[in-house]
């Protein structure tokens, strides 16, 4: 898993909780990768579950909760650092739908060892949409607080219904409903 | 947090720092090899570009080679064509001059044939009973042998009109009576000199008019009755039957047609050679020790001649027992343009073969004839005189002129087309333009093949035409029904 969703993990353990939890977690995960993380580098996703986990033992938060904070968090990180993706983009289903054809491709080229989820949006009209995940990681949760991060910036109120799906595994597979209802 | 911690802390910075700079060292060195890869890549890139160009030019320059080389060769195409083409040409213009050529030679010829056919059977009349058998005999092969050269040259004519496609047919009205007093007027010294009975049959339902190509139907007509002679021993008989005929049309029904059978009791011809005999240059025997003579072309003509004039020319034959030649004519030949006109003409004559002469026909008429052949003008003079008409001559048109001019009197004009100072066109012409002598009858005579001729004199207003050599009969017989007998 790519580097800056360890760091930027980190940096909001820091912002939202402290330095001390976060060396607390770090402490507690014991992390083969003994937690020096950089943007660049590659870590196995194993780390940042172990990390969640910790993180939930520490703080007394769900781990469900956590990721999906996370996910909000780690969007508006995104939009900050690639603001050029949202050029022309008028709402959040439309940013969703750009996800798997252009975004993806994109990190592909940057990173030919990235191996990002599998995405595939049905647009049921202006306001609803299905979308589908899939991934060999277990991070539904995660792609719905992104999801949530997405409604958020575009400043859009959207209902998120989640069905998972058998998949590989827990949470490598779900089909969410989105209905923008402002 | 304490001091261990910021350590700790300080330590997995410094750790990540280091991992940062290792990959992005990598990342440096991954680069600066692409960068030489690509460089090597552009390079081998470029070098190829060179090879390639180099090839390209090298194909350029073989190219432009190829296309020098195809210029030369559309040139010396070009040129072969051009050459071709004036081959083409000089062939043409030789094939031309020949066409003119045997058209000019059927012309001469013809006109010294007319004079010697006309004068051979003034003799044959033997008016002053004092030529002996034998004498009579001699003129009559005389006649025959001249009416023979006169088919020949026909027949070639022919044939080279069929080869370039040119052989036409011109249908007109015309009477049946023509065609059997030429036959008849042509056939009878002959069949005197071979000993043969010939006659002339006709059904009583015959009309008076047909409408066919006078001029083709009479060669036909000739062919086969030259060839019925020609094929039958001394004795036997040669018969022309004319009918109405069953016609049977593509669909079911049937119609009538006209039908010629020229039936002799000659030789025959076997079966395996029946359709031989229709091919060009084919005859029945064809060895060198051949007992029959002639070109072997009439009887292709003929049946091309019958094919054009919409009809049949059919063959049925037993060795040893004679021929039928059946020339059948469609449904269209009974059907004249303007029946009503024909019906001044009609006449109930009985005919008589055998040749008897006519008695003098004519009220000491004269005629003004019109020729620059003296020997064509004295063998018509001869017979015209003979039929108790006065005959004055002219050697061309001005001269004709002149006599008109002095001589009020004449009753007919019998003129020649092709004469020196003034032609046949011009001086009837000249003739329709005066107010006197508008209603004066002008039969134009004349050694021209070409049927155009015909509309030409008619349309410069000639009130006959006749084509030399002109049978005895049918001249007296036209020459009868302009001076109102």
């Amino acid at each position: 898993m790519k580097g800056i969703i360890f760091t930027e993990f980190m940096e909001m353990v820091e912002d939202r909780f402290s330095e001390d939890v976060a060396e607390e977690i770090l402490e507690l995960a014991d992390l083969p990768s003994g937690g020096s993380y950089t943007s660049l580098g590659t870590y196995s996703h194993a780390e940042v579950l172990n990390l969640v986990t910790c993180l939930s033992k520490v703080s007394g938060v769900r781990v469900e909760d956590l990721v999906l904070a996370f996910g909000e968090y780690l969007f508006g990180r995104f939009a900050d650092v690639h603001a050029d993706f949202f050029e022309n983009v008028p709402g959040s289903l439309d940013f969703m739908m750009k996800v798997e054809d252009y975004i993806h491709i994109e990190v592909q080229k940057l990173y030919p060892e990235a191996t990002p989820p599998k995405l595939s949006c049905d647009r049921i009209n202006e306001n609803e949409m299905m979308l589908h995940y899939a991934s060999h990681r277990p991070f539904a949760p995660l792609a719905k607080g992104l999801i949530q991060g997405c409604a958020a910036w575009f400043n859009e109120t959207i209902e998120v219904s989640q069905e998972d799906l058998p998949g590989t595994g827990p949470g490598t597979e779900a089909r969410f409903h989105l209905v923008k209802v402002a | 947090m304490d001091a261990e911690a910021w350590k700790k802390r300080y330590q997995r910075e410094k750790k990540a720092r280091k991992a940062a700079e290792r990959i992005a060292e990598d990342k440096t060195r991954e680069i600066f090899y692409r960068n030489q890869e690509l460089t090597v890549l552009a390079e081998s890139l470029e070098e190829q570009v060179k090879a390639r160009t180099s090839e390209l030019e090298q194909k350029n320059v073989s190219l432009k080679e190829n296309r020098d080389e195809l210029k030369k060769k559309q040139a010396m195409l070009q040129e072969a064509n051009k050459a071709l083409e004036e081959k083409a040409l000089e062939l043409e213009k030789v094939s031309q001059y020949k066409s003119e050529f045997l058209a000019n030679v059927s012309h001469e010829l013809r006109t010294p044939l007319n004079s010697l056919m006309i004068l051979a059977t003034l003799l044959l009349e033997n008016s002053d009973g004092n030529l002996t058998e034998e004498d009579l005999h001699s003129i009559s092969i005389i006649y025959n042998n001249a009416n023979e050269l006169l088919e020949i040259i026909e027949d070639i004519l022919d044939m080279s009109k069929a080869e370039a496609g040119e052989l036409s047919v011109h249908e007109e009205d015309l009477r049946l009576s023509d065609i059997r007093l030429s036959l008849k007027d042509q056939f009878h010294p002959l069949a005197m000199e071979k000993k043969l009975n010939f006659s002339i049959e006709c059904a009583d339902d015959l009309p008076e008019w047909v409408h066919t190509d006078r001029k083709r139907l009479k060669q036909v007509l000739k062919n086969l009755i030259s060839n019925a002679f020609k094929f039958t021993p001394e004795e036997g008989n040669v018969v022309l039957s004319i009918s109405k005929s069953v016609w049977n049309t593509d669909d079911q029904y049937t119609s009538e047609g006209l039908r010629f059978d020229v039936i002799d009791t000659g030789i025959g011809i076997p079966k395996e050679k029946q359709e031989t005999i229709f091919q060009m240059f084919k005859q029945a025997d064809g060895s060198t020790s051949r007992q029959y003579g002639g070109t072997g072309l009439g009887l292709a003509i003929s049946r091309k001649l019958a094919h054009l004039m919409g009809g049949d020319l059919r063959l049925e034959s037993e060795v040893d027992q004679g021929s039928t030649f059946s020339l059948v004519l469609p449904p269209e030949a009974l059907l004249t343009d303007e029946p009503l006109d024909h019906l001044d003409h009609v006449e109930n004559e009985f005919f008589l073969d055998g040749g008897k002469e006519e008695e003098k026909s004519f009220d000491n008429e004269t005629i003004l004839l019109v020729d620059d052949d003296l020997r064509n003008s004295f063998a018509l003079s001869c017979l015209l005189q003979k039929q108790g008409l006065n005959v004055v001559l002219a050697e061309d048109g001005s001269q004709a002129m002149e006599m008109l001019n002095e001589d009020a009197s004449v009753d007919l004009v019998l003129m020649d087309l092709m004469m020196p100072t003034m032609d046949g066109y011009e001086a009837l012409g000249q003739i329709r333009s005066r107010v006197d002598l508008r209603m004066l009858p002008v039969v134009m005579l004349t050694a021209s093949a070409a049927p155009e001729d015909e509309r030409k004199c008619r349309a410069a207003g000639a009130d006959d035409y006749l084509s030399k050599p002109v049978e005895t009969s049918l001249l007296l017989d036209h020459l009868k029904r302009w001076l109102g007998h």
